[in-house]
């Protein structure tokens, strides 16, 4: 050996500390005198280092490879020794780039091996992939395209290890490469899935197997199809192979992370997309599971619908006592689009009155920035019957306000026909009716109809098959990992399930955990009648193995946890409609509150201004002597002004003894961009007396009759159902005008009007802004998930005779609901 | 599993070990990925970040305060940092005080010395690595080598990995003295 080479040992022996102690303390004194042989010593320690390191990378890939595995299932196999492996990655796998002899030596044994067994050269184009494989072990080898290969322990007889050698040509360019060609023995033209080789050589000879023994081969494919067959590559004349003795593959299927599938109704998420809803899955779930129990009758929503309907327009007892409402569904409501406005109305709601009078409707129907063509019938008991045609009437302006006034004799009751999805009508007060005048009636407003919570009292008798909910929930969780659910090919069947409009087809499949699924499919397409089923059949997808208790635990939680997501969702809906319900009940006490205000306010106003008016009347002067007098006549004028100042009429009133002028001007406002609000309250307040006159719209006007005697304060808040508060105010108005609304914010309009006499008026504004706000996002919500429930449902909703859907069979724009 | 678990486990079965470890992996490349890498650059790191804790782990003077996923994703994030500064050629030095980085900054250094020599080893032909491999990794004798590989006898074989080494040696000596 040269003495380089000697040295070299030296250092080795010394490095894997085989020397003795002697020999190595000399040694290292000569390493701390000789800085050239430090440094080799250095250098050959780091090889050292280098290739323990190349074995703990092994170890890492086995670590990995073993993860991989875990992933997609193949746990049994695990910890089995990969005897190859730890060095695949170094040492066996031919390494493109070099060209060194002694690789070109190792290659061409493989290649001479090849080449004896199979009387010429072939395929030399693809890679001889050599693991070392102990016989006496599994072992699982994966290869550089991703082939797993499973193969057991005495696969061959031989003793100790031997090299398995794996060819591959599963991408289609290695097939070409090759020069695989892919006929039958027939000439038939076969589709590939991929091909491989597979030998187990040792000392230069290709092994035969043992009898019984086989590899279990799992090769990768991104669109696996039914009805592959395994062949046998043979050789022909030419040397080409082809491919003889089919054999059926057993169709294992390969579970994944049941939570990479989508199990989601089609279109879902894509219409969520375009709606620019978050794309957060825990919100998308929470959306579409928020639909469990849809079709279940008497739920809380069902009842909500009624309590609803149970509707309170906001007439308290003293105006009308007993205000009774009932709801009777029309006939043949159920097979209307839900959405779609027609003269057939949805709802029957009496009220019951009990006074005669005539009175003023004034409907303002929300339209959003425009208006559409509807009608509203008012009939009364009597007979007599009035149509609104909205859209004559928004001719006049302001476009949403429309305005009727009609006068019925002896009225017991009225009807009110159709849709309201936002209203107020314009009615007076009962207890002193004729004394009112015309343009102090009191404004109710009518509540909108839940026109989102009427989807589910409207399905509940209905045909309404749809798959629900809670059942997807219940099986796209990781409990089903490992089971057929947590596959592509069921995440495919998924898509069919949700439109088939058969409830239990999902069924089939949970209830057949065990069994392939092409088994399953033949039952759903029983069950359903839908073809793609029969389709999927036929594709012949096989199971992910599962023993029958599993299956049955698995079909126990699927029952018990279905039926809980469903009371669950249940319940939250319900929660959610009890909460809007009681703020819209405290609402309308606050509301009924402020009516009972308005009308005690409206009599005061009416007693100050005529005290007001009669300051300076002197009472008659006392008499000295006794004489018997019929009246006092003072108070004949106190009548007469009242009813004056009542009627807003001008004139002189006297008894003879004092005199008191009386003159009103009218006074005209409007305001600009009227049609931005949703409310406008108009106040005028007297500086002479503490008291102020509320004046209601008419025709997009607000008229007045102001006492020329006195001066008027004028404070104006709008505002509207996206929280937005607007206000104006001036002092002494003299004449009318056209008024600009200046943005403001509640809490400013509360601190300015704080000392003024309409300081309980604002704290109903206030809470009359919130409930707007809040009706507006309920009825927002309630027609999203209308459109959601459409979407998710797709087809499976329609009436008894198979009408149209809930929502019309496309999607339904906003300003088409509107 | 628990952590004095984990730690044996590292410690005699690292495989098993480092395919339990393998569910910290998601979230390595997630913070990789973030981090303007790549899949691939995100498995690397891992890896290197598995040998890490590993050496890290059988230090004598190793001691765990949290999890040992917690650490691996520590060192893992560490090495990534460290490689985007190498990346970005900006020696920022923003070396913390904490004797944990110093310490992980010294094995990071050694482990990129030795990824040169495995290149280096890699590069040798595939005879000579088959004896070396045969020689360190599969700790057979010199005779049994021989045997195996057709040599005519234990001191040709001796000889022929020397000569390998050397070759090996002199590659690593040349990077040295750059």
């Amino acid at each position: 050996m040269r003495k380089e080479l000697e040295l070299i040992e030296k250092i080795e022996n010394y490095l894997l500390g085989k020397m003795d102690p002697k020999a190595k303390a000399e040694f290292e004194k000569e390493i701390q005198n000789n800085p050239d042989l430090a440094q080799k010593v250095n250098a050959q320690s780091k090889i050292v280092d280098a290739l323990q390191n190349m074995v703990l990378k092994g170890k890492v890939k086995k670590g990995r490879t073993q993860y991989k595995l875990k992933k997609i299932g193949l746990k049994v196999l695990i910890g089995i020794g990969i005897a190859g492996a730890i060095t695949t990655g170094i040492f066996v796998m031919n390494n493109q780039d070099e060209k060194s002899n002694n690789q070109e030596i190792q290659k061409s044994n493989y290649q001479n091996v090849l080449k004896e067994a199979d009387g010429g050269e072939f395929e030399t184009e693809l890679d001889n992939q050599i693991f070392i494989i102990n016989n006496s072990q599994d072992t699982v080898v994966e290869t550089e395209d991703g082939m797993v290969i499973y193969i057991p322990a005495n696969t061959f007889d031989v003793e100790g290890n031997y090299e398995l050698l794996v060819k591959e040509a599963i991408q289609a360019d290695d097939i070409m490469k090759a020069g695989l060609q892919t006929f039958d023995q027939e000439g038939n033209l076969l589709e590939t899935g991929g091909m491989f080789r597979i030998e187990g050589i040792k000392n230069n000879q290709i092994l035969s197997m043992n009898k019984g023994k086989e590899f279990t081969v799992n090769v990768p494919t991104n669109n696996k199809k039914g009805g592959m067959s395994l062949y046998d590559g043979v050789r022909n004349k030419k040397g080409n192979i082809e491919w003889a003795n089919p054999k059926e593959i057993e169709n294992i299927l390969t579970p994944v992370d049941i939570l990479t599938l989508d199990f989601y109704p089609p279109n879902y998420e894509d219409s969520l997309n375009a709606w620019g809803k978050s794309t957060d899955k825990k919100y998308r779930d929470s959306l579409y599971y928020s639909f469990a129990g849809f079709c279940d009758q008497g739920n809380g929503a069902d009842q909500f619908v009624s309590n609803n309907l149970d509707l309170d327009l906001g007439l308290n007892d003293s105006m009308m006592s007993a205000a009774k409402v009932q709801r009777t569904p029309m006939q043949g409501w159920k097979n209307r689009p839900f959405m779609e406005y027609e003269a057939n109305p949805n709802y029957n709601i009496t009220y019951t009155l009990y006074t005669d009078y005539t009175f003023e409707i004034n409907v303002g129907v929300r339209e959003g920035d425009r208006t559409k063509n509807r009608i509203i019938n008012v009939q009364t008991q009597g007979g007599a019957e009035i149509m609104m045609d909205m859209n004559t009437a928004t001719k006049n302006p302001p476009y949403y306000v429309n305005q009727y006034t009609f006068s019925v004799a002896n009225v017991e009751r009225i009807k009110i026909y159709g849709y309201y999805p936002m209203g107020t009508i314009m009615n007076n007060p009962s207890a002193d009716l004729n004394s009112v005048p015309e343009q102090q009636l009191t404004e109710i407003v009518i509540p909108q109809v839940e026109i989102g919570m009427a989807d589910t009292a409207m399905v509940a008798d209905t045909y309404c098959n749809v798959l629900d909910p809670s059942k997807v929930k219940a099986i796209w969780n990781r409990k089903f990992n490992k089971t057929n659910l947590a596959t592509k090919e069921f995440e495919e069947r998924m898509k069919y399930i949700h439109t088939s409009c058969s409830p239990n087809i999902i069924d089939a499949y949970v209830n057949g955990l065990e069994k392939n699924l092409w088994e399953c499919d033949s039952i759903a397409y029983a069950v359903s009648g839908n073809s793609k089923f029969e389709e999927f059949k036929n594709r012949k997808d096989g199971k992910v193995k599962l023993n029958s208790k599993a299956q049955q635990k698995f079909q126990a939680y699927f029952e018990k946890k279905s039926s809980a997501y469903q009371e669950e969702a249940k319940e939250i809906r319900a929660n959610y409609y009890k909460k809007h319900q009681e703020l819209r009940e405290q609402f309308r006490s606050a509301q009924n509150k402020n009516e009972q205000e308005n009308v005690t306010q409206l009599y005061q106003q009416m007693e100050q201004e005529t005290q007001y008016m009669l300051r300076n009347i002197k009472p008659t002067p006392p008499q000295s002597y006794t004489v018997s007098v019929p009246s006092p006549g003072w108070k004949n004028i106190d009548q007469k002004v009242r009813e004056k100042v009542w009627a807003r009429e001008s004139g002189t009133v006297t008894d003879g003894f004092n005199t008191v002028t009386l003159s009103f001007s009218s006074q005209t406002f409007t305001i600009n961009n009227r049609e931005q609000f949703d409310r406008i309250k108009f106040y005028m307040l007297p500086q002479e007396i503490n008291s102020y006159i509320r004046v209601n719209e008419k025709e997009g006007k607000w008229t007045y009759k102001t006492n020329d005697d006195m001066k008027y304060d004028l404070v104006v808040i709008a505002y509207d159902d996206q929280g937005n508060i607007f206000s104006y105010q001036e002092k002494v108005v003299r004449e009318g005008k056209n008024i600009s609304m200046k943005k403001d914010n509640i809490k400013n309009l509360k601190r300015s009007l704080n000392n003024t006499d309409i300081k309980n008026e604002v704290d109903f504004i206030h809470s009359d802004l919130a409930n707007l706000k809040r009706e507006r996002k309920f009825i927002d919500d309630a027609l999203f998930r209308g459109k959601v429930q459409n979407v998710i449902f797709a087809n499976c909703l329609a009436g008894e005779d198979g009408g149209p859907n809930l929502f019309g069979a496309e999607e339904i724009k906003d300003e088409e609901l509107w | 599993m628990k952590n004095e678990a984990l730690l044996k486990l590292i410690q005699t079965k690292p495989e098993k070990a480092f395919s339990k470890l393998y569910k910290v992996f998601p979230d390595v490349k997630k913070y990789v990925l973030a981090n303007s890498g790549s899949k691939m650059e995100a498995e690397d790191i891992f890896q290197d970040g598995l040998i890490i804790l590993y050496k890290k782990v059988n230090q004598k003077e190793f001691q765990l305060s949290g999890s040992l996923e917690g650490f691996l994703y520590h060192i893992c994030k560490f090495c990534w940092n460290n490689e985007i500064r190498k990346k970005e050629k900006e020696h920022k030095l923003e070396k913390s005080d904490f004797e944990l980085e110093v310490d992980l900054e010294e094995l990071i250094q050694k482990e990129n010395q030795l990824k040169q020599v495995e290149n280096i080893l890699d590069k040798l032909g595939e005879k000579c690595k088959e004896i070396i491999r045969l020689f360190y990794h599969k700790a057979m004798s010199m005779s049994q080598i021989a045997k195996k590989l057709d040599y005519r006898n234990e001191k040709t074989a001796k000889t022929q990995k020397y000569k390998c080494l050397e070759r090996a040696r002199n590659k690593v000596l040349e990077i040295n003295n750059l």
